[in-house]
């Protein structure tokens, strides 16, 4: 029951999300009240699912996941693929039609920065890790390179 | 020593918070005040038949009149700050003595009348009904505070018991269930000008009897001038000082210093009292027709100051309100503060030189100085704030070589009251009194042993009357109490200045 | 209850939130507007100030900040006490600053205030604990000493309890069982800009995490004692004569209104 339920709220707001995009990345509004507008993924995970987890599961516990992950790495020296913070970005982070991707520190239109600017919190995870997919650091590491160390706190992804 | 019904406390070997003992003190209980007294401050004489709407209806009054009230009785958070800084909560245990515990009497009516959570959810609140024991806790406990406001200091909120006491006082001689001390009190004044009911002819024999006296002892005529047209200064002494030990030996020495000073002085048999026991019951109306007198008296004097003596209530009526309740004072001097503390006017002589006196005159003393509570907590002297502790103890040094201030816990702004104050100082309410000393008295030995002091000085008549008396029951002696004014009196040159 | 009916559910939920929300702030701002008002009102006929007071309306805004922010009075009088009602309410008033992330859209403010809002984030997170701390040593206080225990009625409890209900939920929310936070803030906009059509959306609806639930409960019930409970310490502080007042009354009359009509007013 909860998997039907949850399946039909996910397809709900996919299709309440794509059926208000007018410009893919840049915020929706109804009345007057905005809400983010993360650009779509690649490829769904499944048939059923979407994403590795149900979309709402996702929504509320990806920050506990991917520190989860974070932690079985470091601690443990264990890369548990289904939480990969890589495999995340190469999915969700696309490019515009030039090949460019979009800034993880201003904007609205980077995946993370979509939601997470929304909800003022900040992201540590890219001061190591990069923010765009993998095939592309190559190309241009000079960039990634530059983002500087300067986000404040700890990291910090849930509410 | 009088034969006590009650165990004096034992001094704490350190200081603990005492655990509580619910109801010892309920039925410590001043005598009720008689029908004529009350009629002659414009109460009922005696409890009226509907008392609880007449009571109801009188808070509801004040509860408009006075922002105090209000706000103390809303903000309380029970906190329990102060719970254990009342002399006396801590003299008898009694959890109603607790700032606090005494407030709550009040609020919990508050409460059930005049809140909408009282009224919908008494129990959840603790709101109660106001019955006839409640009525009775009030007249019982509300005279078990000398509104001494050592709670206000601690409050987070500055919540002054005193404020809440004086309200419930007042809703009682609403209802006609007044206290005979402090009303009898009241009804002297207004007959006869005192509080001890000296009248005119009385005073006059005594100043001329102690002006002898002086005569004999110094050889030098120092005058005493009672009712003088024409003074610079009317000078408003507490009425004990003309015949009381030891506050006659402190009049005594304000003689001398107004004789010295150069400046003419007088004292007014229409206006022979500082006090003003109007505030101890909370009347607006009685504390400003009480004040009235003074003015009235410097108008018919033609003087251009008015001073005040040692007394300590006294000294925060006429500090904080004689201007509010019988100003303005545009026929006095304005150079000079309006009105000025004999301690003030001592102290500027001091300052200017204008007194000789040989401190040796008081070496056979060892002086600790106890700060009255209402001076300390509720005036001023001088100009700057904390004026009203320096001051005394600067006066008194300039006249002793031996001086010693009690534990810092217990003095300045954290002083304790006497344990007598607020309309307290009546016979029925000795183990109350006795009780609530034990602070002060706890203090006092402790300079004692540390510093072998002698002598505890201090400006209030309260203070005076009830140390005398209630520290025989402690071991000490009451000769050790003495007037400020007469280590001035006895360390004074006299004539020096004069040509 | 199928799941099928959970969406009305959440419909219901959110139309029921959105309405006490309303509900409670009208009372919360009417009552305590009210009850300041009342304050103001009300004269105070005497210079009561407990002294050492300061001589100067300056002096008066020190002693009250010192009062407010550091607790000087407490301080001097009970070192447990403050030390508890210091991490308490230092800890309310940053988690406080870290929930109007819920109330601001990022495009109605500059920049650097979004920016603070932000930076307070890991902070209020954290403060969650030290409200706990707090909140349970007074509770303990209340609870264990006998003095304390006699000047407190049930609502005194309650209150405390009242607060770690909101205090753990938020906790658990935050910590383990999670909620949709950008659902949420939509739906809080949407609250707060009197959007209700976005209601219909599930996007903007609440998110139907039965923490949330409680934890949204419990302020709504906080927003509407507040005006009539000891809450009102907070406005009341600052009415307080004891220690608003200037200590000039030789200098200055200080005549009430109702003591001028009563005693004065023939004269004039
Ligand atoms: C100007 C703002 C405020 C000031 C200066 C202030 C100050 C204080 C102080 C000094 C205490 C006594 C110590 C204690 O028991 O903790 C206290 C108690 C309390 N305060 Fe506040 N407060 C303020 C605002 C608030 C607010 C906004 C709330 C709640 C939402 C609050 C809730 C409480 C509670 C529940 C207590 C009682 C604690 C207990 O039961 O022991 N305060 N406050
Ligand atoms: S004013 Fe003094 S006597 Fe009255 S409750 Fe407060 S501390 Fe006790
Ligand atoms: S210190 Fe003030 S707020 Fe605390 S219990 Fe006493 S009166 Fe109430």
């Amino acid at each position: 029951m909860k998997a039907r339920y949850l399946s039909i709220l996910g397809k709900l707001m996919l299709g309440l999300l794509l059926s208000l995009t007018v410009n893919a990345a840049e915020p929706v509004t109804s009345g007057s009240v905005t809400i983010p507008n993360p650009p779509k993924a690649k490829t769904n995970f499944s048939a059923e699912q979407p994403c590795v987890e149900p979309i709402d599961v996702m929504r509320r516990s990806h920050g506990l996941f991917l520190k989860h992950s974070r932690n079985d790495t470091m601690r443990h020296g264990m890369r548990t693929s289904n939480y990969s913070l890589v495999t995340c970005i190469n999915c969700h982070v696309t490019s515009d039609e030039h090949g460019n991707y979009p800034s993880v520190k201003e904007g609205t239109e980077h995946f993370c920065r979509s939601c997470h600017s929304y909800a003022a919190v900040t992201i540590d995870c890219f001061q190591c890790h990069a923010s765009h997919p993998e095939e592309v650091i190559s190309s241009k590491v000079n960039e990634v390179s530059s983002i500087k160390l300067d986000s404040l706190g700890t990291p910090n992804t849930s509410p | 020593m009088a034969k006590a019904k009650f165990e004096t406390p034992e001094f704490r070997p350190y200081p603990v918070i005492p655990v509580i003992k619910p109801g010892v003190m309920k039925d410590s209980r001043s005598f009720v005040s008689k029908p004529g007294m009350q009629e002659s401050l414009g109460y009922p004489g005696e409890l009226v038949d509907n008392w609880q709407e007449v009571a109801i209806n009188k808070l509801g009054e004040l509860l408009t009149k006075y922002r105090s009230l209000r706000v103390y009785l809303d903000t309380c958070v029970k906190c329990g700050s102060c719970t254990d800084k009342c002399h006396y909560f801590i003299g008898t245990n009694d959890p109603k003595n607790m700032p606090v515990g005494r407030q709550d009497l009040l609020r919990q009516v508050y409460r059930r009348y005049f809140t909408l959570a009282g009224k919908l959810f008494p129990k959840l609140v603790g709101a109660k009904d106001l019955t006839r024991d409640m009525l009775d806790d009030w007249y019982n406990y509300f005279h078990q505070c000398s509104q001494c406001r050592r709670c206000s200091v601690y409050c987070p909120y500055g919540i002054d018991t005193a404020e809440i006491s004086m309200a419930a006082r007042e809703i009682l001689d609403a209802v006609g269930y007044g206290q005979k001390y402090c009303n009898e009190i009241i009804e002297k004044v207004y007959k006869i000008g005192n509080n001890l009911g000296l009248p005119g002819p009385a005073i006059r024999n005594t100043l001329e009897g102690l002006e002898e006296d002086i005569k004999d002892e110094t050889g030098v005529d120092v005058r005493l001038p009672l009712d003088e047209e024409g003074a610079e200064v009317l000078f408003v002494p507490p009425s004990a000082d003309f015949f009381v030990e030891p506050h006659v030996d402190g009049l005594i020495g304000y003689g001398k210093v107004f004789h010295q000073s150069g400046i003419s002085w007088t004292m007014s048999s229409h206006a022979s009292e500082a006090g003003n026991f109007g505030m101890f019951i909370g009347s607006y109306e009685n504390m400003r027709r009480v004040s009235m007198r003074i003015r009235e008296a410097a108008l018919d004097l033609k003087v251009k100051r008015i001073v005040f003596g040692e007394c300590g209530h006294a000294w925060r009526v006429a500090y904080a309100f004689l201007n509010t309740l019988a100003g303005p004072f545009d026929f006095l001097d304005k150079r000079y503060p309006i009105p000025q503390h004999i301690c003030e006017f001592t102290y500027d002589l001091i300052q200017k030189g204008a007194l000789k006196l040989d401190k040796s005159a008081n070496d056979h003393r060892r002086v600790t100085y106890h700060d009255s509570c209402n001076v300390a907590r509720a005036t001023r002297m001088g100009h700057k704030p904390g004026g009203q502790f320096v001051i005394p103890r600067e006066v008194i040094k300039a006249c002793c070589n031996h001086f010693y201030d009690m534990p810092s816990d217990t003095i300045y702004d954290e002083t304790y009251c006497c344990g007598g104050g607020g309309g307290l100082l009546t016979d029925e309410l000795m183990e109350v009194r006795v009780k609530g000393a034990l602070p002060r008295m706890e203090a006092l030995k402790q300079v004692t042993d540390d510093h072998q002091v002698t002598h505890m000085a201090t400006i209030c008549a309260i203070c005076k009357s009830q140390f005398t008396k209630v520290v025989p029951y402690y071991g000490f002696d009451m000769d050790q109490i003495i007037s400020v004014h007469q280590l001035v009196g006895d360390a004074i040159v006299l004539n020096v200045n004069e040509v | 209850m199928g799941g099928g009916n959970k969406e009305a559910l959440m419909g219901f939920w959110t139309t029921f939130y959105a309405l006490s929300f309303y509900v409670a702030t009208l009372i919360l701002i009417l009552g305590v507007g009210y009850k300041i008002y009342q304050y103001t009102k009300t004269p105070a006929p005497l210079k009561i100030p407990t002294t050492p007071a300061p001589l100067t309306t300056g002096g008066v805004v020190i002693r009250m900040l010192l009062e407010v922010i550091l607790f000087k009075s407490l301080f001097r009088s009970n070192k447990w006490i403050w030390l508890f009602a210091m991490i308490f309410h230092g800890a309310l008033w940053v988690i406080l600053l870290r929930h109007l992330r819920y109330f601001i859209d990022p495009q109605w403010v500059i920049y650097p205030i979004w920016e603070l809002v932000e930076l307070i984030q890991p902070f209020g997170k954290y403060a969650s604990f030290a409200m706990l701390f707090g909140l349970l040593g007074l509770l303990a206080r209340r609870l264990f000493v006998e003095r304390m225990r006699y000047i407190s009625s049930a609502s005194d409890y309650l209150m405390l309890v009242l607060l770690l209900v909101i205090g753990v939920s938020g906790v658990l929310m935050s910590f383990v069982t999670r909620t949709d936070i950008v659902q949420f803030k939509a739906f809080m906009l949407s609250v707060i800009s009197f959007q209700w059509q976005n209601f219909e959306l599930s996007a903007y609806q609440m998110p139907p995490d039965s923490m949330l639930l409680v934890h949204l409960a419990a302020v709504i019930l906080l927003m509407i004692v507040f005006p009539f409970s000891k809450l009102l310490h907070a406005p009341g502080v600052f009415f307080s004569p004891g220690r608003n007042q200037v200590d000039n009354a030789r200098e200055k009359r200080h005549v009430a209104p109702w003591a001028i009509k009563q005693f004065e007013a023939p004269q004039t």
